[in-house]
């Protein structure tokens, strides 16, 4: 599109240095760079030192991939004068699957994604990224627990005997 | 980390669950519902315990109506709601529970809040009007009532309208209410919204009538 060439890019660059453009639509997707840049307008190069060159490509597909289905949207609004209803459904749902698959990753990366969505401020990877985290301790035993996000268990023997007496039913089966 | 699970140190610091972030850590059991956090969440590490156990927050919204927990036996619940109760450190503003909380448990639970907004309550005769209208009195920012099979009575809806100044909506399910009961109801509640689902105890022609009279607005 024409008009992307004329947009403003920005730097992001993260702890291990490498960087990375974007449109300034994209980086305004985190709440925390659009702070930064309504704050000082002709900033153009953004160190991020509490994200890796790999999570901060992967916020950055999210980001990129969520503008595009909202401009999507919104093209298609303003070509047909209403948004019709049935095809914006079948784009939400487009959305949700493609999120789904986004989700496809390793507890340590999604670990890594919940810091880095929580640093910037990308609420929308925040919730998915929460309610993974969420989804996969459901219904588990705090064994199963520990075993799934590979957590050691801390607790001295004389603490788990309190947390056993104190509530004896937390130990039985859900199911 | 010593020990450990072979796993280097330094992808350790970054990417360890059991360090998240406090803040990041009461979001994700605030999706895991009450019972989950009571039962495994809190169980798991230091870190994850600490904050199941010491951030009021976490308990602000307790909801306890899963029949799934402990087979058929729901009276187990009444253990780790009490749990529960006594987390939310006085903050404690939803509270919905099936059919075990009875009248100690309410007692309980009024000891230990005064600002409750939100009270859920399913009564398979183990509520007494008594112990509704205590709360009632005890709990003046309540603004939503929900009971389900409860005892009902001219007074006890009386306390109810009275007692609660910010009483928006109350919520009725129940077999048996009668068309006098009904009208009572509204004239106590006046400008409150009022719904009751299928009272199947009035006769046919009765319904209709009486619904849309209970259905008050504004």
């Amino acid at each position: 599109m024409a008009r992307s060439s004329t947009e403003n890019m920005i730097t992001l660059m993260s702890s291990d240095g490498e960087e990375f453009m974007v449109t300034e639509k994209v980086a305004r997707e985190c709440t925390t760079i659009r702070n930064m840049l309504e704050d000082d307008c002709v900033i153009t190069n953004i160190p991020l030192p509490n994200v890796t060159s790999d999570i901060l490509s992967m916020v950055i597909e999210y980001c990129m991939e969520h503008v595009a289905a909202a401009e999507k949207a919104a093209a298609e609004t303003a070509e047909k004068g209403s948004s019709s209803a049935p095809a914006a459904a079948k784009a939400n749902k487009d959305l949700e699957e493609w999120d789904k698959a986004f989700m496809n990753v390793d507890v340590y990366t999604l670990c890594d994604l919940i810091l880095a969505a929580n640093y910037l401020n990308v609420s929308g990877l925040l919730d998915l990224t929460i309610q993974t985290a969420a989804n996969l301790i459901k219904g588990k035993s705090p064994e199963q627990i520990r075993k799934t996000f590979h957590i050691q268990n801390d607790l001295s023997l004389e603490e788990e005997e309190k947390i056993r007496s104190q509530t004896p039913w937390a130990f039985e089966k859900s199911e | 980390m010593e020990g450990g699970d072979g796993r280097e140190d330094s992808s350790a610091c970054s990417r360890n669950w059991a360090m998240l972030a406090r803040d990041v850590l009461i979001v994700i059991f605030l999706k895991l519902g009450t019972m989950e956090v009571l039962r495994a969440a809190g169980s798991v590490c230091r870190s994850w315990r600490k904050v199941a156990t010491e951030e009021p927050v976490l308990w602000r919204r307790i909801r306890m109506i899963n029949h799934g927990y402990f087979g058929s036996d729901a009276f187990k619940l009444v253990e780790p709601a009490r749990i529960a109760i006594d987390r939310s450190g006085g903050q404690l503003e939803w509270f919905a529970a099936a059919n075990f909380a009875d009248d100690n448990l309410l007692q309980y639970l009024c000891d230990r809040t005064s600002v409750l907004k939100k009270l859920g309550l399913t009564s398979l005769g183990q509520l007494s009007a008594a112990a509704l209208t205590e709360t009632a009195k005890r709990q003046p920012l309540l603004e939503e009532i929900q009971i389900t099979f409860g005892p009902f009575s001219k007074k006890l809806t009386e306390i109810l309208g009275t007692a609660c100044p910010h009483l928006k909506s109350f919520k009725l399910n129940h077999t048996d209410i009668h068309v006098t009961t009904c009208l009572h109801l509204t004239q106590t509640m006046k400008r409150r919204y009022l719904m009751t689902t299928r009272p199947w105890g009035l006769p046919r022609a009765c319904i209709s009538f009486a619904i849309s009279s209970l259905l008050v607005t504004g």
